[in-house]
């Protein structure tokens, strides 16, 4: 009886329950990837591949890219040594990895988008708007991919299967693509954007004749009507600019007035706001590959709280001096000379600091708000009620020094961040319409159409010679001296140089500098980054305190940029480093 | 003599007899107990017409015999006559009784007892009698809590705080069996004696203590597998935080680092080496018999009853999938039957900055800047360097910390139910301000015997932990980064807040003091409970149920406001995060053991089911109204948001069933069978079961004839086993894949995005372990030195590896995939000796404990056999997982050789790196150029050998002890001297840690010249460094006062004070000199911001609060 007992109590005790049924994993709280087979999905895929450009526009990886080592800039004394200098250490340095692993999420983000919204629950017209609008993005990431490291692997499908295997494409087939997608993305897309952020036609357009320029100068990829299709293109938005509802601000200064980024003038912006859950903001704990923080604002400006005038500190106006990069000789004494005819210089660069810290003011006479730093911009100015000015002659930011004196770029200038710490909630200004004038141009030139490439050329050079503060007379004389300035374009060789430095004028600091140089060539062919870096830099001015300067260490090979470290390591075949590195 | 005996018999009722019972009687009964009987005669005589009484008298005087009966003797008064001739007692008995209804009893003392047939009925009552006595140790102290039992019964009692038991009925053929744990134990006749005095001596052999083994407990000498046993009590002399930091350097095969430095840190611990390259490898924690799911952290060191690690796989078999990165059984402390029992424990300890970081101070401050061309000074250095006036910013931040601990527990109860209780508290506060840990324990076990056949029994182990201010390790960036030039305060007396304002934005490490702006809480629940049910079913079958449930709760929140130096002007941020966890384990166990002859054999059988729920929710607020509401109430933050991590449910459960077979032969030959067959829902559909066996054989040399009469030798064993255990420790889901969310804006419309950041893997399976381990264990002298070696081999198959995919797959998460294939070798040597006996050498005793042991891990395979390295995540074939894989450095680019440096793109002054041949395998040379095929595996984290010691002097009531261990070899990463990390930029702009720089007047090989735009990429490789250490973990120097000064307590307490200082030094430490802290970790790579591209695994020395001294005073009482 009592044995009987125990073995109840042992039959009880022994939970029967169904192994396999028990043993069968229920994620409650996990997102997999069915997700983006759904409406909401496909919506979420497409923002993220969005969302991915603020990996690019406003960080650092991206400034590397195409900034450093340039026309234009030169290494500050924080800046990049490797991507500014052309040092042997760019292969390992991960500096600008970010555009090539992001850029590949976001195609295969895309990706899902094209493949799954057909069938996700989408009417027809909202399924094409999606695919039209991935198509886009998937273009623009292949476009960066392509013209910084070559040959790139081509992937057009969605990615649900691992596989540490990877192959390089030739650079036409990736071009083919690119075009392909654009071509269809053009027609799709709503003239005018629903949304600030959203691509539409205009973006389309501008991108795609952007596309066909550098496949134009691309050996192995290019066709014959590259030019042509760049120009019919751009010509597109030109003709058609009230369509598009694209217009130029008559005013230079305006384009990059902080709270107007989204004027007629342009094209596409990588959104942010001052809604701190969305914007991605914040003091930026780092400046990797990895940040989606725009701090464009930081890189390009010296450190001028450093300058020895008490009462000038760091305020959120003025930003803060990260001083990635200073501007050239070049730019500042041969690109920007005329800074009187053409406003863009006065309108590009900050020059003048004024006394902003009332308690910690120590010269005589001054009080706050009387300007505490001025860089004419000449050796011999005009006295002035300053405490320090700065001339030429004595602009520096070596190697070896926190203190760095230079103009300031303005572009990105940022006074509603919530503190001087803080990155900026201002969208980043990529494709605008004054560069669609200049992108006709250049193919205007090469189609042999000079008179029609001078006559896009004056558009920009008309609006850029407008000074609020003079008179109508008095602007229309300096326009017609800028138009005087511009050569006939027969001559590709002065023509392309003119063009560039027309470029460097408008476009300045906007991110797409390097690849200007490498899509672009002299007469003789040579690419226009190794002609610039070597000859029109040199001699250096500011010289680079130890450092072996760009233009003594740049190579032929220096027009691709190495590909990732990590994607090497990581391919199981042999993936294969860019020649040279 | 008339004596009411009726009442004698009934057990109720003794008081009465005692006080009915003259006092003469009393003293005769004792009288005749205590002397021998006589034996007895023949009796002859005749009687005519006596009564039944005056026949009895008669005897009585003629002989030894004596009579007892009662008033009610009715017969006594009956006439009989009757003639008898030579015989004996009970033949002359037998006739006078014959026709009455009483009969007797002859007792050995010559006792008659006469009484109505019913009342004679158990005749062993009266014969059993009453014997008391004390239990002393050799030197005649008392001990307390001695198990007096009568052997072949159930019965016994336990000594009490004076020795004293008093045994009751106890019969004089009776052995009494005395044993207290670490004494030999002893069997004495009872014969005639009341009083039995027992002094027991120490024991020097252990070979017969029971260890606990994985679902039961063995003797040591039957033990077939690896396993160390830990000296528990031992382990107390040493304080700890903590039962890891405890155990270290104890344990030979189990490496145990420190990782980080500030209160409430833990340790990583590793048995025999790491396996797997993804997956967990920490060890299986077993408290009462249960998966521990928390953190071994949370259990009071008093609480512990024994420790017992599993190495081998015959012993960690038994654990299946969860045991195969070796176990840990904590069994917890249990009442015993006596009275009640107290101890405490506690001491009270400064904690002192060991060493502090060797900055520069402002000469040689201001002679780096003129070495990095950094000529910029803000007016205030300027001021300093006309003053002379300096600020050493880690005097100002460090101060002496305070450690508590109290420990208080009661034990006690009856045979059949036994209670143990205890309550602790500890508390720690750390060298920076505000950093505290503290600590409550509460524990209770039950037991109890229900009937003959069942016992029950509960644990339930809780404790509250709380850590607070973590984020003032935050102060650690301004107390060595700040300039030694800038003042802390200003002229007014206030804090100068951001005393290098122009250079950066960081505040001074004061204003870390000021926490109604800051603040962060971690707090810990965790109850963990077991309850058992155990019956004996029929002989040598017993049927137990475990059944575990473990539940605990983490609450973290955190606050930084905007004026601080975590936020330096940003909008203020608060975080909350709670997570549970809820697990519980149902086991269903049989047990059956028996001896047939020479064949003795054990079976275990197991069926049990676990699940374990983690759920966590996670929110950050930004802008707080006003900083004092801190974490208190969310919604007066502007924004609230989800945390990106820290909000989930995660599930996971096994199914296993278990037969285990022990078998010995004429206690010579032992075989272990084992077998476990594990479903685990973590794995992919269809490869979700396993089943494995392990075999293990000893053989017990000493028992054979052979080796009987060599005295010298005490214990010889051979031990083989071979088994296999698996690993599926990997997060739930795993084979699932998965999106992760990004953000995005068109305007002012917010919106989120997700993308694919994990591929899903149906491939997913188990990582299988093969094990074999050879050991020997031998013991000498009675086993005053005896010890144990050990050699295994592990070969790990089907290794989880987390595939990184290249970065055109557009995946960046990585994939689990079981390839790869690692290997663990090693050997395990335990001495331990009683240099000198306290009995030979005047009271004066030392003993030694070591051991020395090393583990040689490396990765067999990756993926396919032509794949020999994965760079990416550090893993190369041939090498240790903890591989590190860098550029060489040679030295620094020296003046005269200026021209090959430009070869290389550079000057003096540089790091000379060195120009590897290409392909490593010869022919080709050197290309002239650094780049990536200039990178080798230059060394591994893994010492060449690893051990520790304790040694232990007494002399009377002192003893000394001194715990160390040691490492030899090994790569230690530090990121401190990585100019990645700052602490070592050298580039003038901040201070950093002192090193030997190179100059043109200083031409050292040791760290390049200082620049002020010094290039982060490739000076990792200046932060490698011998690992190699002897650190003595504590010295310790206590007294067990005299029982003179405890008497007042009570005559058997035991009080013994002490003092101690833990980590009192560091030696032979090459790291030290290079200007290190403390070769012990302090984190791992992928919580370290700052090392540069090296693997998330590998455990860096990082720019952690220095290393913390603690000078101890306590007492342990216990009564």
């Amino acid at each position: 009886m009592k044995n009987f007992k125990y073995s109840a109590l042992i039959f009880v005790i022994f939970l029967m329950v169904s192994c396999e049924e028990f043993l069968k994993e229920d994620p409650k709280s996990l997102l997999t990837a069915q997700y983006l087979e759904s409406e909401a999905g496909v919506n979420s895929a497409l923002y993220s591949a969005y969302s991915d450009l603020r990996y690019i526009y406003g960080g650092e990886s991206a400034m590397n890219a195409t900034c450093s080592g340039t026309d234009e800039w030169q290494k500050g004394p924080d800046g990049n040594a490797n991507y500014n200098l052309y040092q042997s250490g760019m292969a390992a340095d991960g500096a600008i990895s970010g555009l090539w692993n992001w850029g590949y999420t976001a195609i295969n983000t895309a990706n899902a988008v094209i493949k799954y919204a057909p069938t996700c629950g989408m009417t027809p017209a909202e399924a094409d708007q999606a695919i039209a609008e991935a198509k886009y993005l998937r273009a623009t990431w292949y476009f960066l991919i392509i013209q910084t490291f070559g040959p790139c692997p081509l992937n057009l499908e969605f990615i649900s299967e691992p596989s540490t295997e990877a192959y390089r494409e030739p650079v036409s087939e990736v071009y083919s693509a690119i075009i392909d997608d654009l071509e269809e993305a053009k027609l799709v897309l709503p003239a005018v954007e629903a949304e600030a952020g959203r691509a539409d036609a205009a973006a389309a357009y501008h991108l795609l004749a952007k596309v066909y320029l550098a496949r134009a100068t691309t050996a192995g990829a290019n066709a014959a009507s590259d030019y042509l299709q760049a120009y019919n293109n751009a010509m597109e938005l030109v003709n058609n600019a009230a369509t598009y509802e694209l217009a130029l601000l008559q005013d230079f200064e305006d384009v990059f007035e902080p709270r107007n980024e989204h004027n007629s003038e342009v094209i596409f912006t990588v959104e942010r706001n001052t809604d701190i859950l969305y914007n991605n903001a914040g003091n930026p704990s780092g400046a990797g590959s990895s940040s989606k923080n725009n701090i464009a604002f930081m890189f390009f400006r010296p450190n001028y709280s450093a300058w020895g005038v008490g009462g000038l500190i760091r305020d959120i106006p003025y930003g803060r001096p990260w001083h990635r990069v200073r501007p050239t000789n070049y730019l500042l004494d041969v690109i920007f000379q005329d800074r009187t005819d053409d406003t863009r210089y006065n309108k590009t660069f900050q020059t003048m600091w004024k006394l902003n810290d009332a308690a910690a003011i120590t010269a005589s006479g001054f009080v706050l708000g009387d300007t505490a730093a001025w860089l004419p911009g000449v050796e011999s100015p005009r006295a002035a009620h300053v405490v320090k000015i700065f001339k030429p002659s004595q602009y520096y930011g070596n190697n070896g020094q926190t203190m760095s004196v230079y103009p300031a770029l303005s572009k990105y200038n940022d006074i509603d961040r919530p503190d001087v710490a803080e990155s900026s909630v201002r969208p980043f200004i990529v494709h605008r319409f004054a560069e669609t004038y200049l992108i006709a141009a250049e193919a205007a030139m090469y189609l042999n159409r000079p008179a029609e490439a001078i006559s896009l050329v004056n558009v920009i050079r008309d609006r850029a010679s407008f000074n609020a503060s003079r008179t109508t007379a008095e602007n229309l004389l300096a326009s017609q001296r800028l138009r005087n300035k511009v050569p006939d374009m027969t001559d590709y060789d002065t023509g392309i140089s003119f063009i560039l430095d027309e470029r460097s004028r408008e476009l300045c600091g906007e991110y797409m500098r390097w690849w200007d140089l490498v899509r672009t060539r002299t007469e003789s062919g040579e690419v226009q980054l190794l002609h610039r870096v070597r000859n029109l830099v040199t001699p250096v001015i500011y010289s680079d305190n130890g450092h072996i300067p760009a233009y003594q260490n740049i190579q032929d090979y220096h027009v691709l940029r190495p590909i990732p470290q990590s994607q090497i390591d990581l391919t199981s075949n042999d993936f294969g480093q860019n020649d040279g590195y | 003599m008339k004596i009411k005996l009726g009442s004698y018999f009934s057990p109720w009722k003794k008081c009465k007899i005692l006080i009915i019972m003259k006092l003469s009687v009393i003293l005769m009964v004792v009288f005749t107990l205590n002397i021998s009987a006589i034996g007895f005669g023949q009796f002859s005589f005749k009687a005519e017409d006596k009564t039944v009484r005056e026949i009895l008298d008669i005897i009585e005087q003629g002989s030894n015999y004596r009579f007892f009966y009662n008033d009610e003797f009715e017969s006594a008064s009956k006439k009989v006559s009757l003639e008898v001739r030579n015989k004996d007692i009970n033949q002359v008995l037998d006739r006078i009784l014959a026709t009455t209804d009483y009969t007797y009893k002859v007792f050995e003392n010559n006792l008659i007892v006469i009484s109505l047939k019913e009342n004679i009925r158990e005749q062993s009552d009266l014969q059993q009698n009453i014997v008391r006595g004390i239990v002393t140790d050799e030197k005649g102290n008392p001990i307390a809590g001695a198990t007096v039992a009568i052997k072949g019964t159930t019965r016994g009692t336990t000594t009490d705080s004076n020795g004293n038991y008093v045994l009751e009925g106890v019969a004089p053929g009776s052995i009494l069996a005395v044993s207290f744990i670490g004494y030999q134990g002893q069997e004495i006749t009872v014969g005639d004696r009341a009083q039995i005095n027992i002094s027991l001596q120490q024991e020097l052999t252990a070979l017969d203590e029971v260890v606990v083994v994985g679902y039961g407990v063995q003797r040591k000498s039957d033990i077939t597998g690896s396993i160390t046993s830990v000296d528990v009590e031992k382990l107390r002399d040493v304080p700890a935080a903590n039962i890891p930091k405890a155990l270290q350097g104890k344990t030979a095969g189990v490496e145990i680092q420190n990782i980080g430095r500030q209160p409430g840190a833990g340790t990583q611990i590793r048995i025999r080496g790491s396996r797997s390259l993804s997956a967990s490898n920490d060890p299986l924690v077993i408290v009462d018999g249960i998966p521990f799911g928390g953190s071994i952290n949370d259990i009071a060191s008093e609480d512990i009853a024994s420790i017992e690690v599993l190495k081998d796989a015959s012993a960690t078999v038994i654990y299946g999938s969860r045991g195969s990165n070796g176990v840990i059984i904590i069994s917890t402390r249990k009442g015993e039957a006596g009275s009640i029992r107290a101890s405490y424990n506690g001491y009270v300890g400064l904690n002192t900055v060991a060493r502090s970081y060797d900055v520069y101070n402002a000469e040689e401050f201001i002679n780096l800047r003129t070495a990095a061309n950094y000529t910029n000074y803000m007016p205030d250095e300027i001021e300093s360097m006309l003053l002379g006036r300096e600020t050493d910013w880690q005097n100002l931040a460090y101060q002496t910390g305070v450690t508590h601990n109290h420990e208080l527990s009661f034990s006690g109860g009856t045979e059949k139910f036994q209670y143990s209780m205890s309550g602790g508290y500890y508390n720690e506060s750390g060298v920076l301000p505000i950093i505290s840990y503290s600590r409550y324990n509460l524990r209770m076990a039950l037991d109890q015997q229900l009937g003959k056949r069942i016992r029950m029994g509960l644990t339930s182990m809780n404790s509250f932990g709380t850590t607070s201010g973590s984020q003032a390790t935050g102060m650690m960036w301004p107390i060595y980064s700040l300039t030694p030039l800038m003042v802390p305060y200003e002229n007014d007396g206030s804090l100068n807040k951001q005393p290098a304002f122009d250079t950066d934005y960081t505040y001074n490490p004061l204003t870390f003091l000021n926490q109604t702006n800051w603040g962060d809480m971690n707090r810990r629940n965790a109850s963990f409970n077991t309850m058992y049910l155990e019956a004996d079913l029929f002989k040598g079958l017993k049927y137990r149920a475990n059944l575990g449930f473990d539940f605990s709760t983490t609450k973290y929140n955190s606050y930084q406001g905007s004026d601080t130096n975590m936020r330096q002007g940003s909008e203020s941020t608060g975080t909350v995060s709670n997570s549970d966890n809820l697990a519980y384990t149902i086991e269903n166990l049989l047990l059956f053991d028996k001896v047939f002859g020479d064949h003795k054999i054990g079976i275990t059988a197991m069926q049990s089911i676990q699940e374990s729920t983690s759920t966590g929710s996670s929110f950050v607020g930004t802008t707080l109204a006003a900083d004092y509401v801190q974490w208190n109430n969310f919604n007066l933050f502007e924004v609230i948001d989800a945390a990106s991590s820290g909000n989930y449910y995660s599930n996971w459960r096994l199914v296993s069933f278990m037969g285990r077979v022990n078998y010995s032969f004429r206690d010579k030959y032992l075989l272990t069978v084992t077998g476990r067959s594990d479903g685990s829902s973590r794995l992919a559909e269809g490869k979700k079961w396993h089943s494995y066996p392990a075999v293990a054989l000893a053989w017990k040399i000493k028992q054979e004839s052979f080796l009987q009469g060599l005295e010298v030798l005490s214990n010889l064993k051979l031990r083989a086993g071979y088994g296999q255990t698996s690993n599926t420790s990997i997060n739930p889901y795993t084979t699932k894949g998965g999106l992760s969310g990004t953000l995005y804006s068109f305007g002012d419309r917010g919106v989120n995005g997700y993308y694919v950041s994990s591929l899903p893997n149906t491939e997913l399976t188990w990582e299988f372990t093969k094990q074999t381990n050879l050991g020997i264990d031998f013991g000498f002298l009675k086993e005053r030195i005896n010890g144990s070696i050990d050699f295994y081999m592990q070969k790990t198959d089907g290794v989880l590896l987390g595939v990184q995919l290249p970065g055109s797959q557009g995946v960046p998460g990585s994939f689990l995939k079981n390839i790869g294939a690692t290997e663990n070798k090693g050997l395990e040597i335990v001495l331990n000796g009683v240099i000198l006996n306290p009995v030979s050498n005047n009271g004066f005793s030392w003993e030694m404990n070591a051991n020395v042991f090393f583990n040689r891990e490396k990765i067999t395979a990756l993926q396919d056999t032509s794949v020999t390295k994965d760079i990416g995540n550090g893993w190369f074939v041939g090498y240790p997982s903890s591989a590190i894989y860098d550029w060489v450095k040679l030295g620094i680019w020296q003046t005269d050789e200026a021209a090959e440096a430009a070869v290389y793109g550079a000057k003096p002054g540089d790091i000379k790196l060195e120009d590897l041949d290409p392909d490593g395998d010869g022919p080709l040379l050197p290309d002239g150029k650094i780049d990536d095929n200039d990178r080798k595996v230059l060394g591994s984290s893994q010492p060449k050998l690893m051990g520790g010691f304790t040694s232990t002097w007494g002399y009377k009531g002192l003893d000394l002890s001194v715990v160390g261990y040691f490492r030899v070899g090994g790569t230690i990463s530090s990121t401190l001297h990585m100019p990645n990390n700052y602490w070592n930029r050298l580039d003038g702009r901040r201070n950093g840690i002192q090193v030997d720089y190179w100059t043109e007047t200083n031409p050292t090989n040791d760290m390049p010249k200082p620049d002020m735009s010094i290039n982060a990429a490739r000076t990792n490789v200046l932060g490698y460094f011998d690992g190699s250490f002897l650190k003595i973990r504590s010295i310790n120097l206590g007294y067990n006062l005299n029982q003179r000064f405890t008497n007042w307590i009570s005559p058997t307490a035991k009080v013994r004070a002490y003092v101690s200082v833990t980590d009192p030094f560091l030696l032979f430490s090459p790291y030290l000199k290079a200007g290190g802290l403390d070769p012990e970790p302090t984190n791992n790579a992928s919580s370290d911001n700052n090392a540069l591209s090296m693997p998330a695994r590998t455990l860096v020395v990082g720019t952690g609060i220095p290393p913390v001294r603690k000078f101890i005073f306590g007492v342990n009482v216990r009564f």
